[in-house]
């Protein structure tokens, strides 16, 4: 009954490109788990328990991504492709529900790392991103989006273009190369 | 200890903040009503200047040099500040804000502490001034619209934030 009620709602998303939010969410139904917090929240804004509407934005965007599941049971979503990987983070979850916040995050691997000063300078003159680095001293960049209470679908569209724009400024800061 | 008195918010002030949004609506052409909820479209400076308060800090609009507008903390425990970004040509109808806050440091910080920060907190964005003195930053987008709630919980990541920051620097208000 499951894979069937699961199939017709892929059938409904194939069929109408304008599918409603409803049988986009339930392709993640694993993953979206309303618990009290986000149950309360219109259900055309976005939250950390609406992996379909988090997915929609990433993919409008132009982003090919797929929804996976950390050993804690949180969901994480991971870019398939390998010409620009990155992940998006799912944080304060009570119990793997009503997840608060999520941070989109990607590192890169450096033949020879980059200076602290690289990344502090990043830090400094750009409002958007936090840099860092990592114990190899490869550079990484996260942006992290606060969903507790709901965000409109334009205001998830717009963080995700920022999210696009830091990762391209980014790595042209660090001089990346496709090394 | 001005942070002292930011807890996270209970049930009960959610509602009476809530109250408070509904009954000060009409003055803010820039929040609407719909499906049942209120949102934000755009940084209004009085919208985000009542979401500090509502978290207990105090502040005032002022202007930054190119116009556009700008809050100051008016509490010297907490002397942060919010800009204004991406707005029209009026410096109105702002896209987002960065609440920013500088701690004065007798002989600076160490890179490596702000490289940690960094690298262990999904919170805040730490860099050095021209004097090697911290600051931390935090990001609100309001384009496209978001709820008050959510930048209540922002305005209390700030707090969170701060009071982890100051520690991670060693600050004891030399």
């Amino acid at each position: 009954m499951r894979n069937a009620a699961l199939m017709l709602a892929a059938a409904v998303l194939i069929a109408g490109a304008g599918a409603a939010l409803a049988e986009d969410d339930d392709q993640y139904a694993e993953f979206n788990k309303p618990g009290a917090i986000d149950s309360k929240v219109a259900p055309d804004l976005i939250t950390g328990s609406r992996i379909g509407m988090i997915v929609a934005a990433l993919q409008k965007a132009g982003f090919e991504v797929e929804v996976n599941k950390t050993d804690s049971g949180v969901p994480r979503i991971d870019s398939t492709n390998k010409e620009q990987p990155f992940s998006v983070h799912f944080y304060g979850c009570t119990d793997g529900e009503d997840c608060g916040y999520i941070q989109f995050l990607n590192g890169w691997n450096m033949k020879n790392g980059v200076t602290a000063v690289e990344i502090e300078q990043w830090n400094t003159d750009q409002v958007w991103g936090q840099a860092f680095r990592d114990e190899e001293k490869d550079p990484w960049v996260g942006v992290t989006v606060n969903l507790r209470g709901g965000v409109t679908q334009a205001n998830f569209d717009d963080t995700v273009e920022w999210w696009a724009r830091v990762l391209q400024d980014f790595q042209d800061h660090i001089g990346w190369d496709k090394e | 200890m001005a942070n002292s008195h930011i807890f996270r918010i209970g049930a009960g002030l959610v509602a009476a903040a809530a109250a408070c949004w509904l009954a000060t609506a009409p003055a803010m052409g820039e929040e609407r009503e719909t499906g049942g909820r209120t949102i934000l479209d755009e940084a209004e400076p009085d919208a985000v200047l009542n979401a500090l308060e509502r978290a207990g800090y105090e502040a005032e609009i002022t202007k930054a040099k190119d116009g556009d507008p700008k809050i100051e903390s008016t509490d010297d425990d907490s002397p942060f500040a919010v800009n204004f970004y991406d707005c029209n040509d009026k410096h109105e109808q702002c896209a987002y804000v960065q609440i920013t806050q500088g701690w004065n440091l007798k002989k600076g910080l160490d890179l490596a502490k702000i490289d940690s920060w960094n690298a262990d907190n999904v919170w805040g964005q730490a860099y050095r001034d021209d004097e090697k003195d911290p600051w931390l930053a935090l990001v609100i987008n309001f384009k496209g619209g978001v709820t008050p709630e959510y930048v209540d919980d922002m305005v209390e990541w700030w707090s969170v934030i701060v009071d982890d920051f100051e520690k991670h620097i060693g600050w004891d208000k030399d």
